[in-house]
């Protein structure tokens, strides 16, 4: 009967293979869904629990956002250009893309921050906070399309093809914030720095996005940083499916998706390898 | 030869630890990139600057139904074994093999999130311990019926008190049905009936797991454990199956040579106190001090030497007043001899005062310590008497 019970050695002197290590991280992230699903339930309770307007704020905090670039642009306070489709649907559609690249980059290493109690005393699937980071995301932005939704009925757009292209355009949004974030984890769980930085980072990263205006063409300076930001294609794409608009710089977001999977089976590996040395030094 | 009922199996294992944060923390960053990088050199065995061995050089094996007891003082490493075996950090050198699952009673409800209520809770800690839903639904009545809270089992867990939430904590991991199971100094904070409650569960589990206890409580250790390691600054100063021995050098470990001085006088010291044990007399024990008179002109007409013998919890056991004879020259060395009619093991004091026709002089509590290790077992058994009526 013991025979088959599973057999774990912890060894300092381990002999690493890339693809094992690789395949058992995936296999982790596929075992642990529970867990994953599980934690994510508890933080989105807990979020909502002690607060009265509970799942209002989700639509709240977006909607100001859009509202704020709405009124610059319109009182001429800041020269955005034009845009193809109605402004308020614009605007939004681009948060909405922007809110889920920084919510994947920051989730994975604040899910684990959040637990770093548990890390040192519980041997549990640590890939389950990825999953679950990005569940949460999910969850966010499944509230998010349904105010989209209700913004459609008011602002109709025109029916296009490239609305098909809407699910693969979220999942390259989800894959490459959470290939990202899971890259800077081991690192910004050791240096507080990098935490730091992040935020800010973000913001001034949102300027050379086409979150809040049209990709320019990639003319001058900053037409061209914000063409060949990789970010780009990502966001442009993301809102002309939503918004039934033609897709755009089409090999350079195949490349950036081909890019972001191999960063996130490589973030994957560092990550299962470094969690011990982390849990070593942070877990109190 | 492989054995197949053992479960967990240690080599070797040492690790290191940093003194200062910030530099553990670049030292992490470097075993972080050394450990992806597989052209880096391994140095693992070297002390880098500030570093310690937490862990030196632990060996055991643990076979089904053993319970292995992790005893010393505390920060002797017994916490950051439990952590290398439980898999969260890797030992720096050395080697572990653990078969079958394992389960930690380690800060028993530690992720409770306090706004959530008890019963989301034991589906949450259910999920990070490693159940799966089915499991947690058919066990989650047994669960809630353990842990006795079924009234407030709805409310949030930040209302509890810490004795429910280990409560709480324990129902859960302890039906977890571990194959391994280690135990980290749970059970201070239930009451005595929960504790009892624990004990029976872990009982329960024993047969069937092989259990690594941690634990200050020596009559706890000795109850459950028939393996002890006892741990000192990271070294194994014993490991092995003589439990009674191992506590007993666990006990050696706190004696001192401070004394508590209660009554001090301006011209009489009491001082140099030791005590030595008759080799072929294992009950008889000579206690040797200095009398020291500071004035050379202080008389005492009566002089009585009052000794009590207390154990480690401070109960008196033993006390005898004893006429001196003394000629009071400036230092004067007094041999007594004790005999004691029986000891059961375990660690003892000696309280010493002088005094003169009944006026305290002098008195040094636990003037000398010692731990009795050969005698009697601490529950003799006898005859009770019984007639049919």
């Amino acid at each position: 009967m013991s025979d088959s019970l599973p057999t774990r050695i912890y060894s300092s002197k381990k002999e690493l293979s890339f693809w094992r290590v690789l395949r058992e991280g995936l296999g982790a992230l596929r075992k642990s869904n529970f867990l994953a699903l599980q934690l994510a339930k508890r933080d989105i309770k807990a979020q909502y629990r002690q607060s009265f307007l509970g799942l209002l704020w989700s639509l709240i905090l977006p909607l100001s956002t859009a509202l704020v670039w709405v009124l610059l642009r319109s009182s001429n306070t800041v020269n955005l250009g034009e845009v193809n489709v109605n402004y308020v649907l614009f605007v939004f559609v681009g948060t909405l893309s922007w809110s889920i690249l920084t919510e994947s980059i920051l989730g994975p290493m604040n899910m684990v921050l959040s637990m770093h109690t548990t890390l040192s005393k519980i041997n549990f699937p640590k890939e389950a906070l990825i999953t679950s980071s990005v569940y949460k995301t999910g969850f966010n932005t499944l509230v998010k399309l349904i105010i989209l939704l209700v913004l459609m009925l008011i602002y109709p757009v025109e029916m296009g093809g490239s609305m098909l292209f809407f699910p693969v355009s979220l999942f390259a949004l989800f894959l490459v914030g959470t290939a990202i974030g899971l890259f800077i984890t081991p690192l910004g769980l050791l240096i507080g720095d990098v935490g730091k930085i992040l935020t800010p980072l973000m913001q001034v990263l949102m300027y050379v996005s086409p979150v809040v205006f049209m990709t320019p063409k990639p003319e001058g300076f900053f037409g061209k940083l914000v063409y060949y930001n990789p970010l780009t294609p990502l966001i442009s794409n993301f809102r002309n499916a939503l918004l039934g608009l033609p897709l755009e710089q089409m090999s350079y977001y195949l490349m950036t998706g081909i890019a972001a999977i191999i960063v996130f089976c490589l973030a994957l590996v560092v990550f299962r390898i470094t969690i011990p040395i982390i849990t070593e030094r942070i877990g109190g | 030869m492989e054995d197949k009922d053992v479960l967990v199996r240690v080599e070797g294992v040492s690790k290191k630890f940093c003194k200062n944060l910030k530099r553990s923390l670049v030292y992490g960053l470097k075993d972080a990139f050394g450990a992806i990088n597989p052209l880096a050199k391994k140095n693992t065995s070297t002390l880098r600057k500030q570093e310690f061995w937490a862990v030196k050089d632990i060996s055991f094996e643990l076979r089904r139904g053993e319970c292995l007891g992790l005893i010393g003082h505390n920060g002797a490493g017994k916490s950051t074994m439990l952590k290398i075996l439980n898999g969260l950090i890797n030992p720096d050198e050395g080697k572990i093999t653990i078969r079958g699952k394992v389960g930690a009673l380690i800060e028993l409800g530690a992720g409770f999130t306090p706004i959530l209520s008890g019963r989301e809770n034991i589906y949450n800690n259910g999920a990070i311990l490693g159940f799966t839903r089915a499991e947690i639904d058919a066990k989650i009545a047994e669960i809630i019926a353990f842990s006795e809270i079924e009234a407030f089992i709805d409310s949030p867990v930040q209302n509890y008190s810490s004795g429910m939430r280990v409560r709480l904590g324990f129902a859960i991991a302890a039906h977890l049905e571990p194959d391994v199971l280690i135990i980290d100094e749970v059970l201070a904070v239930g009451d005595l009936g929960f504790v009892l409650k624990c004990f029976q569960q872990i009982d329960k589990l024993l047969p069937h797991t092989a259990v690594i206890f941690v634990s200050h409580s020596m009559p706890m250790v000795s109850r459950i454990c028939n393996h002890i390691i006892l741990m000192d600054h990271g070294v194994a100063e014993y490991n092995g199956r003589d439990v009674s021995k191992g506590i007993g050098l666990y006990y050696d470990k706190f004696k001192v040579n401070d004394s508590n001085v209660v009554l001090a006088h301006e011209k009489l010291v009491l001082t140099d106190f030791s005590l030595a044990q008759i080799s072929n007399a294992s009950f008889s024990h000579e206690l040797t001090f200095s009398l020291r008179n500071e004035v050379n002109d202080f008389v005492i007409t009566d002089p009585e030497l009052y000794v009590e013998l207390k154990d480690k919890e401070q109960r008196p056991i033993a006390g005898k007043v004893l006429s001196l004879d003394l000629k009071m020259t400036r230092v004067e060395e007094m041999v007594v001899r004790l005999s004691f009619d029986k000891l059961t093991k375990g660690k003892y004091s000696l309280d010493v005062l002088l005094s003169d026709g009944g006026t305290p002089l002098v008195r040094h509590n636990d003037a000398v310590q010692f731990t009795q290790h050969d005698g009697e077992q601490m529950w003799v058994p006898y005859e009770i008497d019984m007639k049919q009526l």
